[in-house]
């Protein structure tokens, strides 16, 4: 499906500003990202059909949306830890790109295969990261102090 | 009422829990997950059930059903690590009779693993 026709700049534009998108003092680490940037970060870690998926979430699903009527909007904070472990991650090369989901909690889940074919999975929530790594059998969460290791962590 | 080991359950898949490429873990991580029964609707009634009350469209459509094994599923849950014990309860709504629920808090990595049990069904 292809989404991002229906999104104009000037809406993207307005969304983040009213969001506090990407405002430094949300948490530490924190980088100033334009637009530009922003995009290119989607574009060249998720390919078009994760960046259109993750605009059309920010933009369209708002409260309200889930199968029970009570699914939330995507989380500000989420999103921006979101952009800032894309920023750091290494994917493997491998045919198939990274899936991004929105949960019902209004977070937002990252997936892909490690160079084994197993699965990885990171749900960014609003104040810390849940991953997944089928190979190893491990579960946990990390705070978002420590994202960039969590990003060198699993990076290929 | 706990559904027998015999029933098989389905569960809707919109377009926010699948890309084309992957299921989303989400479908069945958490608590109180929703599903529905076989036995009391066939497959080609809850194409047209879901549409009508589970989707949302145009940007929340259904994409996929999911279907999988009372016991299978418990079978997943028993051989876990850690073992959870899964269970499937009736919770008949006034738009699903045959709407159940799967109580208890699946893991990420235990949703992982029923993921790769799943058959997943398209449309015709």
């Amino acid at each position: 499906m292809m989404f991002t026709e229906q999104i104009s700049n000037q809406r993207l534009q307005s969304a983040m500003g009213s969001c506090g998108f990407l405002n430094p003092t949300m948490t530490p680490h924190t980088s100033m990202l334009d637009q530009p940037e922003m995009e290119d970060v989607l574009l060249q870690k998720l390919g078009v059909r994760g960046w259109g998926r993750t605009h059309y979430f920010r933009n369209v699903f708002q409260s309200g949306w889930g199968e029970h009527g009570n699914g939330k909007s995507l989380s500000p904070r989420a999103f921006e830890a979101f952009l800032r472990f894309l920023q750091a991650v290494q994917f493997p090369a491998m045919d198939k790109e990274p899936s991004v989901f929105l949960t019902d909690q209004g977070t937002i889940e990252l997936c892909w295969e490690d160079t084994r074919g197993a699965s990885v999975q990171v749900e960014f929530r609003r104040n810390d990261a849940e991953y997944f790594l089928e190979h190893s059998g491990e579960e946990g969460t990390m705070d978002y102090r420590s994202l960039l290791a969590l990003a060198q962590k699993l990076s290929a | 009422m706990t559904l027998k080991r015999d029933e098989n359950i389905v569960r809707a898949v919109c377009s926010d829990k699948f890309d084309g490429m992957r299921l989303s873990p989400s479908l069945f991580a958490g608590s109180n997950t929703s599903v529905s029964r076989l036995s009391l609707i066939s497959l080609e009634n809850h194409w047209e059930l879901f549409r009508r009350h589970v989707q949302k469209p145009p940007h929340r459509t259904l994409e996929r059903i999911a279907e999988i094994n009372v016991g299978q599923l418990e079978d997943v849950g028993g051989n876990h690590n850690p073992p959870t014990q899964l269970s499937v309860e009736e919770d008949p709504l006034a738009w699903n009779q045959a709407h159940a629920i799967i109580p208890q808090k699946i893991s990420r990595g235990l949703a992982n693993a029923i993921l790769k049990k799943l058959a997943v069904h398209k449309s015709d």
